[in-house]
């Protein structure tokens, strides 16, 4: 090997590890930023899950499996897993196909076609608790507009906040009216992006309107609809504001939903390894869920890089 | 040579940078949640710490966590500016949302960040003192006679006793209440106002339900009565908490080891209430958000502080206030209330300078000076001038002192004993109450599910 080849290789190293120092030196901030943030606070989820740990307690014991345990006899956490699992199951189809619908009605240009989208979209921009605290006003039993509009047809409304039937579905109502913006914006951006000449070769072949949504658009927009499926479930798993400032959890424990309980377990009752344990637990949940579409995905994604 | 030089910089550079976001995580800037003393140096911690002394130059800073707004941590601040020259010691009011207060208190007790002083209330106080965070402060202020510690209500300056006689909060502001009602519905309806069913020796609790419903009978967009703060503390442990002694009833006997509602007068109490909601109308109905103040609702349970609203609302309606109605107890039926406090942080490292602050800030003087406000469990104080007197607007001073002082004396105070896990029976409470009011349960059932509820929470 000549002297040249060798100081040239040497060289290279040297610029190979000088990018190296000044890539990780510019990572270097959000990196120290996500492992205390987010990573630490993560393991100490797991590490406190195995203790006793409470927030007015000056003493911390190791249980083992012992939260786990409790969480599962316990009638209140199984029932908030059913509800929340109800959220889910009203929440996810319901938004898609509203958001779907939106955005095929809004992605086309014409006169007005800017309100409406703003419109949809105006809730997102919204505080959580600003937005549940509205709705609560609106669905109040003798004072809310509902009622009060359905006083003046003669019809007297019902308590719609203290029903223990209803205090779920208003719920998802309420985060789902809050919701469509996102995912229609999401939808519309997809939308867009399939060519005109399917459509237009459709056509020819005498597809209708439903035809070229069910044989072009939803194929073609399959991995949007992919990610706001997965964003849709983990953000139903986690809701929470809306919860806390309509229901408050209630009437009874009817609308206590996994975060809430969480929270009415660490900030309420001040058991944190209790509440960590919770957390564990939705966090498998929300894992185990994501995996599962992740791998369903091969079989309708298709339109795909 | 070169290359060493080049890979000496690159680390510095590395290092500079590290230490530069070190600094700006680090680096402590307002929130505008809180307000320093005028004297306060800026380079003060912004949470207070309680394990190490805040030392701003060669002040200490001590840490006062109090809900409320700019206007009333600026108050104390001049309040405490003689305390502070004092004492050599500057002092940071943290504002807290009274919702989140004593959540966030509990994570910073936790995670030993707690601030020096700080406000405790709705038997939530139990929570700490049990857990140890407050400071005993009896010999402290029974050292001192210009305290005048015997000057407190004796429930109040008792309550935050449990078990060995001491005093872990000293309360500046407690929630006697009196009905509010407005006059120009009530002639407007035709109907008899509730002082004049005082002059008779008719007020009773059923005689207000009876008025209540007869008001929203005769306009159903009124509200005839509003007994609880609704929409804040719907059902909570304190809503029924006047009119169940009334009745000889109670929720939880004395020192909270025993579920009691479920006695024949708790049941009909609550059997009552609802009637008024859902049978015979007139009550506001749980989650209904309605003010007095609005003039839509013709009698209210409120406290003394309201009165201020009143005035400063500039309501287009005549107003006046009676004394909260008898029961079948007549004057044995003591009157509910819930107490603040001033407590101080045992675990804090400024302990000893943190409990004089509590005893300066709760001497008769300055509980005096801050009784428009907060009305003190102090006789002084309440039977001052400045409590019968406010101003104009107000009510006459002889209808003051009926409805706040006087029955108070008559009926005498009680407030609910705390247990470590309060919030827990308190939502219990709430909770059962609420499946009363969606009728999922009957009113005996309900109080039954409530009595399975509760007791493991109780003391």
């Amino acid at each position: 090997m000549t002297n040249e080849v060798k100081t040239k290789r040497r060289k290279t190293r040297s610029l190979e590890y000088s990018d190296s120092v000044w890539g990780y030196a510019f990572i270097m901030p959000m990196l120290i930023g996500f492992l205390i943030i987010t990573v630490l606070p993560v393991i100490m989820t797991f590490v406190y899950s195995m203790t006793d740990k409470n927030m007015m307690s000056r003493t911390t014991n190791f249980i083992g499996m012992e939260n786990f345990i409790k969480l599962f006899s316990d009638k209140t956490f199984r029932s908030t897993m059913w509800q929340t699992l109800e959220f889910t199951v009203l929440l996810i189809p319901s938004n898609m196909i509203l958001t779907l619908g939106l955005a095929s009605l809004l992605k086309d240009k014409f006169k007005g076609c800017g309100f409406f989208r703003t419109a949809v979209f105006t809730p997102v921009v919204t505080s959580v608790v600003v937005w549940g605290v509205l709705w609560k006003y609106i669905f109040q039993t003798d004072n809310g507009l509902i009622n009060s509009v359905l006083k003046m047809m003669g019809i007297t409304g019902p308590q719609w906040l203290m029903n223990l039937k209803m205090a779920i579905p208003i719920s998802v109502f309420v985060t789902l009216i809050k919701g469509l913006g996102m995912n229609m914006v999401i939808f519309i951006g997809a939308m867009l992006d399939v060519p005109e000449d399917y459509y237009e070769a459709a056509e020819l072949d005498g597809a209708n309107k439903f035809q070229q949504f069910f044989k072009i658009t939803l194929p073609n927009i399959a991995p949007s609809i992919f990610l706001v499926l997965i964003l849709t479930t983990i953000g139903s798993l986690k809701v929470f504001g809306q919860v806390k400032a309509l229901t408050n959890g209630g009437p009874g424990t009817s609308s206590y939903v996994m975060v809430f309980y969480i929270y009415q377990m660490a900030f309420q009752s001040y058991k944190f390894g209790y509440a960590s344990a919770a957390s564990v637990i939705l966090f498998l949940i929300i894992v185990a869920l994501t995996i599962l579409q992740w791998k369903m995905r091969k079989r309708w994604v298709f339109h795909e890089d | 040579m070169k290359k060493q030089t080049k890979k000496m910089i690159d680390l510095l550079l590395v290092f500079a940078m590290l230490v530069t976001m070190l600094a700006g995580c680090g680096g402590k800037s307002g929130d505008g949640s809180g307000t320093d003393s005028a004297a306060s140096a800026q380079s003060g911690s912004e949470a207070g710490g309680d394990t190490q002394a805040d030392v701003s130059g060669d002040k200490v800073q001590l840490t006062i966590a109090m809900w409320g707004d700019e206007a009333r941590a600026e108050a104390y601040q001049k309040t405490l500016a003689p305390f502070c020259e004092a004492n050599n010691c500057t002092v940071k009011i943290e504002l807290v949302p009274i919702g989140d207060f004593f959540d966030k208190l509990a994570s910073q007790l936790g995670a030993g960040t707690a601030p020096d002083v700080f406000w405790l209330a709705d038997a939530k106080e139990a929570t700490f003192i049990q857990g140890g965070w407050c400071a005993n402060l009896k010999d402290a202020l029974t050292a001192d006679a210009s305290y005048n510690f015997d000057d407190f209500y004796t429930d109040a300056i008792t309550s935050t006793d449990y078990g060995d006689g001491g005093v872990y909060g000293v309360p500046f502001s407690f929630g006697a209440r009196a009905i509010f009602y407005n006059k120009t519905m009530f002639e407007n309806a035709g109907l008899k106002t509730p002082d004049e069913y005082v002059a008779e020796g008719n007020w009773t609790y059923e005689t207000m339900f009876d008025l209540a419903s007869k008001i929203s009978a005769a306009d159903s967009t009124k509200v005839g009565l509003k007994l609880w703060c609704v929409g804040q503390a719907t059902n909570g442990v304190q809503n029924f908490a006047d009119i169940l002694p009334a009745y000889g009833a109670n929720l939880l006997n004395e020192d909270s080891t025993e579920f009691i509602l479920d006695s024949p007068e708790g049941i009909k109490v609550t059997q009552m209430v609802y009637d008024s909601m859902y049978t015979n109308g007139g009550h506001a109905k749980p989650g209904d958000d309605v003010a007095f103040v609005s003039g839509n609702v013709g009698m209210a349970r409120e406290c003394y502080s309201y009165m201020k609203s009143m005035v400063e609302g500039n309501v287009d309606f005549e107003w006046g206030i009676v004394p909260q109605p008898y029961g079948s107890k007549g004057a044995d039926g003591k009157q509910y209330t819930g107490y603040a406090y001033w407590c101080a942080n045992e675990t804090s490292a400024n302990r000893d300078l943190a409990v004089e602050l509590v005893k300066f800030v709760t001497n008769p003087e300055n509980q005096l000076a801050w009784c428009s406000t907060f009305m003190c469990p102090r006789t002084s104080v309440m039977e001052s001038a400045e409590i019968l007197n406010p101003g104009e607007g107000y009510p006459a001073a002889e209808d003051i002192k009926a409805s706040f002082v006087d029955c108070v004396a008559e009926r005498g105070l009680f407030s609910y004993r705390g247990t470590s896990e309060w919030n827990l029976l308190s939502n219990a409470v709430e909770q059962t109450y609420e499946m009363i009011w969606a009728g999922a349960y009957s009113v005996e059932e309900g109080v039954a599910e409530m009595k399975a509820a509760v007791e493991p929470y109780l003391n």
